[in-house]
C-alpha cells in the first residue's frame, strides 16, 4: 500500500462569514444515515434479525400445522399467522437493542464521538438525528422481516384454511405495526442506555438484564404466597409490555404501548441529560 | 481569532487548566507548547466545546464554537487522530462529516487528494497506521475550508516528509490570513513552524510571546573563548556590563559583549585567541528554563 505524496495546500482566501455550508437538522440526520449504512454491524444485525425470525417462524408454523392436522379447528387465519410471525420478537428485540446501543457506544469506544460533536455541536440535535435514523432503520428491518415472515408462514400453511384475510384489515395488519413499534422502542432503549453508559459491554449487559433476565425473576417469585404484586409489577417490564402490545388484546395493547413509551422517554431522557452535561 | 478568558478546568481535586487567558491571532502560526499534562489538549477541547470549562470561557470569532451556524467552515479541528470510527472507511468518515454542513462530495475527494490518502480512501480506518490516521484527521479538519485551524500534535506519527508537509501547509494557511493554533511538545518543530508561542505549564500560561522574544528573554547569548592565557584575557575584558566565567583550563565564557569586541580587546592586549564562538540560546533552552519547575511527569536525572 503506497501513499501518494501530499500536494501543496492551496492558498485560499478566508471563507466569507455567510458560508453556504451550514448545519441543519436535515443534514445532521443525513450524516447519521451515512454513518449507519457505512458500518458493517447494522447490516449484520439486520441479516441476523431476518434469519432468526424466519427460522423461528418456520418452527412455529410447522408445529401449529401438525397440531391442526390432529385436531382440525377452524381458527382465525390472521391470528395464527401473526402468532407464527411475531413469536421471534422475544429474540429480535434484544438484537435491535444491541444495535441501538452500538450505534453510540461504538462512537465512544473509537473516539468518533469527538468528530461527531465538533461537526454538530448541538448535542440534543445530534441525539435526535441519531434516534430518527435508528427508528427508520428499525422500521425497515421490521417491515422486511414481517413481509418475509408472512410469506413464509402462508406458504407453510398452504393447503389448510389458514390464510391472511384482508377482509379483517386490522387483524391482518395491526400485529405487524405493533411489532415495528415494539422493535423501535427496544432500539431506542438500547440507544438511551448507550448514551448513559458509553460502553458497549455495559449497555448490552443492562439490555439483556432488563429484557431477558428481569422477566424471569417474577415467574419464580410469584409462586410464593404474598408475592403476587411482583407479577403485577413485571407487567411493566419492557419485554412484557412489548408482548402485551403485539400479542395481547383489548386494554393490553394500549397499556403495553404506553409502558414502552414511558421506558423509552425515561431512558432516552437520562441519556440526553448525560450527553448534555458530561464532557465528550 | 480565538480568545480564551480565564479558562479553568478542574477534575475533582486536580486542576488541568488554571485561569488561562490568551488570544490566538490570524495571519500567523501560534504554537501551543508545554510538557505532557500541561493542559494543552484540555484547553483545545474547551475551545471547541467538547469539555465544559469549570469557569471562564473561550470564543472563536467572537462567539462560543457550539453556537456557530457553520462550525466546520469556522474551525477545523484535529484533536487526536483517533476521533474516527475504526469500522468505517476514510471516505465514508469524511462523507458523514461533510453531510452535516451540506459540503459536496467533490470537496471530500479534494481533501483526500490534498492529504495524500486518496489511494486508501476506501479502506477501513481501523487498519490505518498512525501517520495515515493523522492525515485523515487533517483531511477532516480542512474539510470545511475553515478560517481557523486547531491542531493537537499534528505531526505526531508522521514521517519526515509528512512533518514537512504539515509545516508548509499551516504556514501557507496562516499566510493567507487565517488563524492557526497547533500544539506540540517538539521544540525543534515549533521553532520551524510557529511565529508566536503560548507556553503552558501545569495548566498555567507561562509565556505568550513571539518565538524571537522568548528566546531572547529566556536564554543568554554568550561567546566561548579559548586562550592559552585566560587570566590575562579575563582581566583585559573586565568592564561594567561584561561578565566572564572560567569554564575550563583554557576556556572562558563571556557574556554581555559581541565576539568582535572580545577579539579586538585581546589583540590590543597582545593575548592569543585559539577559538571564538558565539553561542545563541535555542528555543529548547528557553522552553526548559520556562517549564523546568512545572513539568508534571519529571524524569530522574541520569547519573
Amino acid at each position: 500500500m503506497t501513499i501518494t505524496a501530499p500536494q501543496q495546500a492551496p492558498a485560499a482566501a478566508p471563507a466569507t462569514p455567510g458560508s453556504a455550508f451550514r448545519l441543519s437538522l436535515g443534514r445532521v440526520i443525513r450524516s447519521e444515515g451515512i454513518k449507519l449504512v457505512s458500518l458493517r454491524s447494522p447490516w449484520v444485525s439486520a441479516a441476523l434479525t431476518i434469519v432468526i425470525s424466519l427460522g423461528i417462524t418456520t418452527l412455529v408454523a410447522i408445529a401449529m400445522r401438525n397440531f391442526l392436522s390432529e385436531m382440525p379447528v377452524a381458527g382465525d387465519g390472521n391470528a395464527m399467522i401473526a402468532q407464527a410471525v411475531t413469536t421471534p420478537l422475544a429474540f429480535t428485540a434484544l438484537l435491535v437493542t444491541i444495535t441501538g446501543s452500538m450505534l453510540i457506544t461504538g462512537e465512544y469506544s473509537t473516539g468518533m464521538i469527538r468528530s461527531t460533536l465538533t461537526a454538530a455541536p448541538d448535542r440534543l440535535r445530534s441525539l435526535f438525528a441519531k434516534a430518527i435514523v435508528l427508528v427508520g432503520y428499525t422500521v425497515l428491518v421490521s417491515v422486511v422481516t414481517s413481509v418475509l415472515g408472512i410469506t413464509l408462514a402462508s406458504a407453510l400453511f398452504a393447503g389448510t384454511d389458514i390464510a391472511l384475510d384482508f377482509g379483517d384489515l386490522a387483524g391482518a395488519v395491526l400485529p405487524y405495526v405493533y411489532s415495528a413499534v415494539y422493535l423501535v422502542a427496544a432500539a431506542l432503549l438500547g440507544l438511551g442506555f448507550g448514551y448513559l453508559l458509553r460502553s458497549g459491554a455495559g449497555a448490552i449487559a443492562v439490555a439483556v438484564g432488563i429484557l431477558f433476565i428481569l422477566p424471569i425473576v417474577p415467574q419464580v417469585l410469584a409462586m410464593a404466597p404474598g408475592m403476587e404484586w411482583v407479577a403485577e409489577a413485571a407487567r411493566y417490564l419492557p419485554s412484557n409490555a412489548g408482548n402485551a402490545l403485539v400479542q395481547g388484546s383489548g386494554d393490553d395493547v394500549w397499556q403495553g404501548a404506553l409502558t414502552l413509551a414511558v421506558w423509552v422517554a425515561a431512558v432516552l431522557g437520562l441519556g440526553a441529560i448525560a450527553l448534555k452535561s458530561r464532557d465528550a | 481569532m480565538i480568545v480564551a478568558e480565564n479558562l479553568t478546568k478542574r477534575y475533582g481535586a486536580r486542576t488541568a487548566v488554571s485561569d488561562a487567558s490568551f488570544a490566538v491571532r490570524p495571519g500567523m502560526v501560534t504554537g501551543f507548547l508545554g510538557p505532557n499534562g500541561a493542559g494543552k489538549s484540555t484547553t483545545m477541547r474547551m475551545i471547541v466545546g467538547l469539555d465544559r470549562p469549570t469557569s471562564g470561557r473561550a470564543t472563536v470569532n467572537g462567539r462560543a464554537y457550539a453556537t456557530s451556524p457553520s462550525p466546520l467552515t469556522e474551525v477545523g479541528t484535529l484533536l487526536d487522530a483517533k476521533a474516527v470510527h475504526t469500522g468505517r472507511s476514510a471516505r465514508n468518515h469524511l462523507r458523514a462529516m461533510a453531510a452535516t454542513h451540506g459540503i459536496p462530495l467533490s470537496r471530500v475527494d479534494e481533501v483526500l487528494e490534498i492529504t495524500g490518502i486518496a489511494s486508501v480512501a476506501r479502506k477501513r480506518a481501523g487498519g490505518f497506521s498512525l501517520g495515515m490516521g493523522q492525515r485523515l484527521g487533517i483531511a477532516s479538519a480542512i474539510l470545511g475550508d475553515p478560517t481557523t485551524l486547531i491542531l493537537d500534535e499534528p505531526v505526531n506519527g508522521l514521517d519526515p516528509e509528512g512533518v514537512r508537509w504539515v509545516r508548509d501547509f499551516v504556514r501557507s494557511y496562516a499566510a493567507a490570513g487565517r488563524t492557526v493554533l497547533l500544539s506540540s511538545h517538539l521544540m525543534s518543530e515549533m521553532a520551524l513552524t510557529a511565529d508566536h508561542l503560548i507556553v503552558l505549564g501545569r495548566g498555567r500560561v507561562l509565556a505568550d510571546a513571539s518565538v524571537a522574544e522568548l528566546v531572547a528573554a529566556w536564554t543568554k547569548e554568550d561567546v566561548a573563548v579559548e586562550t592559552p592565557n585566560p587570566d590575562a584575557l579575563a582581566a583585559a575584558l573586565a568592564s561594567g556590563t561584561v561578565t566572564v566565567e572560567r569554564t575550563g583550563a583554557n576556556a572562558l565564557a563571556v557574556s554581555g559583549a559581541p565576539a568582535a569586541w572580545i577579539g579586538d580587546r585581546a589583540a590590543a592586549a597582545g593575548i592569543a585567541i585559539h577559538q571564538l564562538t558565539t553561542r545563541t540560546g535555542s528555543l529548547e533552552e528557553a522552553y526548559m528554563a520556562l517549564t523546568g519547575d512545572s513539568v508534571e511527569y519529571k524524569t530522574k536525572e541520569l547519573a
